[in-house]
């Protein structure tokens, strides 16, 4: 096919074709270029079907559009989905940090406090099967009997605000601010601590004074109970109370569940006494109690005293220091009524007039 | 290279079960099983001594995309072959040969677009679908030459896509309808032309300027012939020449304000070349063009497409 050929001819479809899919040869492009150029007839059918297959082409190419658009949203919200996602995550993480720390901020009170509890823990401190670390008693004078209710209905972390102000004062500061309450909260305990010892002091004095050995211990507790009632007018259960089965509360949820040691009676605790398993606590209603083990069972003792129980007390725990914490293997507990006598027991069953 | 050519005249004869390898003209038979199964002619019933009497057709009626005269090797054959859209090729030569599954195959394919590009050529739904039945019916083979049955497809030599092919068939279908029922038009169509009163110029300095003209196209190639027919003759968009060129409108810019400077410079210098100064051959430029007998398209074409004959299709 040379040049005089075709231009005496038309190009066929299937060259015109192939030169507007720009499949032909660089030769015989020449030559259809060339017949182009001349022929407005064949130069109008290539733009025809050009133009044609440009407005086909959208057509057949839409699917494949469609899908990748498709695919691109579906890709698109499936990205825009891990925003959420994302925040939530975030959020949560971020309600478990600040939890972590708040557990910490008391852990590191409850670690505090031992340090001081001794301190402020009177006659009644000083269980045998206490831990190291655990207080032994309430850092704050006992909840009414009301307000016991409440705790119980209350939640733990609403409970966490019911604490003495120190502590409420230290868990309500924010968790970056740990130590400064820590430090608030034992210059705290330190203050009524010595507040403590001084009206013990003059309580020991007083009972010198009588040489009354007798009378000396009872105004040492008349005196401790009036004058100080807020440090262990309601002293805690002993430490193995619940102590160990929430190793993370560690003391302060042990101080929690002895005040809030259910009694079959149902009233508020007024006074506890531990020794070796067993526990001995008084109600409102002077009703005492006996517990032997971890405090799940108490069974009413019966009663073999004159008047209303409103103490108990070991014996040793007494004759020791108020501060002295180690327990001694040959106590007897003691009840006190509201006359001011005392009957005495070793087993807390049975009980004789001292 | 590989000294087995292959002419056009040569023809192969083989059945499908033949060892064409061993028969002049035919292919190789490794190179023929792959283009097979690549074609997926099994899909159409297509045997393998049908395909490789198609490629050979196809091949030695393009020579291979060599010059004329030239043989092809093994090599160049194959690359000529790789380079066929052969699935289409295969069908289109399966259902010129009257295979019903590649008739079902087509039909399910082409069906809708060949009717949607009518609607599209013509612009009108009616003209479109009896276009696209028409070519329908020829492709179908319902058209006889000398008692054989015809099928336009049998054209198809697989270097574009079938679905071009027919858009193009269907182009060139229309457009011969219209040339031939819009080649004369009605008189109120006409804006006639308000008489012109000019000064005659000298005819000698016209036909000067004629030649000149005549030329200076004449000079030009075939792509810048072509890009000033479709740009002042068809009035086509730089879009329009850039796609058809497969380049890009700023290069079609770019290349029509060349070709126009340099058939200026070209002009100016075929009047200086006929005796004029360059003060008149600037002169003579400045000439309305109305006053010229000059026939810009008769001497972009070469010929009238009225006055070609369209290659006689099968």
């Amino acid at each position: 096919m040379n040049a005089n050929s075709i231009l005496d001819v038309h190009p066929d479809a299937e060259s015109l074709n192939a030169f507007a899919e720009q499949a032909l040869a660089e030769r015989e492009r020449g030559l259809i270029l060339a017949h182009l150029a001349g022929c407005s007839r064949c130069r109008q059918v290539v733009y025809l079907a050009q133009e044609v297959a440009a407005e086909m082409e959208p057509a057949v190419a839409a699917p494949t559009v469609r899908l990748e658009n498709r695919r691109d949203s579906w890709f698109r919200s499936w990205w825009f989905a891990w925003a959420p996602v994302a925040a939530l995550a975030v959020v949560v993480a971020l309600a478990y940090v600040m939890h972590s720390r708040r557990v910490e901020t008391v852990s590191e009170m409850a670690k505090v406090m031992p340090q001081t509890a001794p301190q402020n823990g009177g006659g009644n401190s000083g269980s045998p099967t206490q831990p190291t670390g655990v207080p032994a008693t309430p850092v704050s004078a006992g909840p009414a009997p009301s307000e016991a209710r409440e705790r119980k209905k209350t939640p733990t972390s609403e409970r966490s605000a019911q604490l003495t102000p120190s502590l409420s004062a230290a868990m309500a500061t924010a968790p970056g601010a740990n130590e400064p309450a820590v430090a608030a909260l034992q210059k705290e305990q330190e203050r009524a601590s010595a507040a403590s010892q001084s009206y013990v002091m003059a309580a020991k004095t007083m009972a010198q004074a009588s040489g009354n050995e007798s009378a000396k211990r009872e105004e040492v507790d008349r005196i401790v109970t009036a004058a100080a009632p807020q440090f262990d007018a309601s002293p805690a259960p002993p430490a193995s109370f619940e102590a160990g089965a929430r190793p993370r509360a560690g003391g302060v949820f042990a101080v929690y569940k002895g005040n809030d040691a259910e009694l079959p009676s149902g009233l508020a605790v007024v006074s506890t006494a531990s020794s070796q398993h067993r526990t001995l606590v008084v109600d409102k209603a002077g009703s005492v109690f006996l517990s032997e083990g971890s405090g799940g069972h108490w069974e009413n003792v019966v009663r073999q005293w004159s008047g209303r129980a409103v103490k108990v007390r070991t014996q040793a725990a007494v004759q020791s220091s108020p501060f002295d914490a180690t327990p001694s293997p040959d106590t007897v507990f003691e009840i006190v009524n509201d006359q001011g006598k005392v009957w005495v027991s070793t087993d807390g069953r049975t009980w004789k007039a001292k | 290279m590989e000294g087995v050519g292959i002419t056009p005249a040569q023809s192969v004869e083989s059945s499908a079960d033949e060892d064409i390898a061993g028969l002049p003209g035919a292919i190789d038979r490794v190179l023929l099983e792959e283009l097979l199964q690549e074609c997926d002619g099994a899909s159409c019933g297509l045997e393998r001594g049908e395909f490789n009497e198609i490629l050979l057709d196809v091949g030695t009626a393009q020579n291979y995309g060599l010059a004329e005269g030239t043989a092809a090797s093994r090599q160049q054959q194959a690359t000529y072959f790789r380079a066929l859209k052969l699935g289409d090729l295969v069908l289109a030569h399966a259902c010129a040969a009257g295979n019903e599954r590649a008739w079902e195959r087509f039909v399910a394919i082409y069906r809708q677009p060949l009717v949607r590009a009518a609607i599209a050529i013509t612009g009108s739904d009616t003209l479109g679908r009896d276009l696209a039945d028409q070519l329908y019916g020829e492709l179908y083979g319902l058209t006889t030459r000398d008692g054989e049955r015809r099928c336009p497809l049998q054209s198809y030599r697989g270097r574009g896509s079938l679905i071009g092919w027919l858009r193009t068939t269907l182009a060139q279908r229309h457009v011969d309808h219209h040339r031939q029922t819009h080649r004369e038009q009605p008189l109120e169509e006409f804006d006639a032309p308000a008489p012109v009163h000019e000064v005659q110029k000298p005819a000698a300095e016209l036909t000067v300027l004629e030649k000149a003209v005549e030329g200076a196209l004449q000079r030009c190639d075939a792509e810048e012939r072509y890009v000033l027919a479709a740009y002042y003759l068809d009035e086509r968009t730089l879009l329009q020449i850039a796609k058809v060129l497969n380049v890009h409108e700023a290069t079609v810019s770019r290349k029509l304000k060349r070709v126009c400077q340099n058939l200026r410079k070209q002009i100016l210098k075929n009047l200086q070349g006929f005796g004029l100064s360059r003060r008149a051959a600037d002169e003579a430029l400045g000439a309305d063009p109305r006053d010229l007998d000059l026939n810009l398209k008769k001497l972009l074409q070469y010929s009238q497409s009225e006055a070609f004959q369209e290659k006689a299709a099968p």
